[in-house]
């Protein structure tokens, strides 16, 4: 458990929420199933 | 409605809670969209205020080729941390209490027709789903820019064709013109799989939810576990024939297809065999409602 909580600070630190975010707030065309 | 259906219900809205997508006929777009909800829901759902951690996790695996050449160390690392940290403390119980495609099998399962059970070798092929379609293809199926797909988003996910393909085909009608063989063979598998959740228990989360597939991994060994008393029990399958996924509790706890929804415990099991302990709290009996 300790090491996930580790993983996530790290990713959080790397900037991977960010990422997340941009990903997420763009229409994503192939879930949509037209991309 | 008992308390799993409320908090199912309050989940459904909490990670869908943008109503004014009709009005500006686009999806959220706010910061609350850097969490990744617990359960299967589609980012794409023009409702959606939180992401899928499903499709992070294939963007990271799509990416990550690309992210090398460039220095950008983006490993998944916040979503696989999520996830473990979830699965560690609770295992599946997300798919039970939270994800919102869950409830919708449930409600519609209640449709009266005869009903089928889901042979077991099949729960095995969510396992496939995951290794191939959420971690392998996407690293290894790359562009020439170094970039790959997000393989189950893309070519199978049924609650992305239903919280978002479908809506936005409503809410975007330029969109219709792009529509094309993918649309079609993906509301193919949405139909499909609507008519076996009629006619069978969840079975997208038993058979294919990559997502389950993940959290399962850790239920022998969460924080909450649930506990067996072979001394109580008289074998009489009421939890088996009453589980919301054919778990054959009186088999043994904490098997991998095990959502904790406690339905076995507080309604099925007349004579207190089941139970669950959260770490090493001792945890009184939960009242049972023999209705």
């Amino acid at each position: 458990m300790l090491l996930f909580g580790v993983l996530l600070i790290i990713g959080i630190n790397l900037g991977e929420a960010q990422s997340v975010l941009e990903k997420a707030t763009e229409l994503c065309l192939s879930c949509i199933g037209i991309g | 409605m008992d308390l799993r259906r409320w908090i199912q219900t309050i989940a459904v809205f909490l990670t869908n809670a943008y109503w004014r997508f009709p009005f500006t006929r686009n999806m959220y777009q706010g910061d609350l969209k850097t969490v990744c909800a617990p359960g299967l829901n589609c980012y794409s759902c023009p409702a959606a205020t939180s992401a899928c951690p499903l499709g992070a996790l294939q963007t990271f695996m799509a990416t990550a080729r690309a992210n090398f050449e460039t220095g950008r160390l983006h490993l998944g690392l916040y979503v696989i941390g999520m996830l473990g940290l979830t699965g560690s403390l609770v295992g599946r119980m997300p798919c039970a209490w939270l994800c919102p495609f869950g409830l919708m099998q449930e409600l519609i399962h209640k449709i009266p027709t005869p009903k089928f059970k889901i042979p077991k070798f099949l729960t095995y092929c969510k396992y496939v789903f995951l290794g191939l379609f959420v971690l392998i293809l996407p690293l290894a199926v790359v562009d020439d820019f170094g970039y790959g797909m997000t393989w189950f988003c893309k070519y199978v996910c049924p609650a992305g064709t239903l919280e978002a393909g479908l809506p936005m085909m409503v809410l975007k009608p330029e969109l219709r013109d792009l529509i094309g063989w993918l649309f079609y063979s993906k509301v193919v598998i949405l139909f499909g799989l609507l008519v076996w959740m009629i006619l069978s228990r969840r079975p997208f989360c038993r058979v294919v939810c990559p997502l389950g597939a993940i959290y399962s991994l850790f239920n022998r060994n969460s924080v909450f576990r649930m506990t067996h008393d072979p001394d109580k029990c008289t074998l009489c399958q009421a939890c088996y024939q009453n589980c919301p996924m054919g778990v054959k509790f009186y088999e043994g706890p904490n098997q991998k297809d095990c959502i904790r929804c406690l339905k076995c415990l507080q309604t099925s099991c007349k004579f207190g065999a089941i139970g669950y302990t959260i770490g090493e709290m001792k945890t009184p009996q939960p009242a049972r409602n023999h209705q």
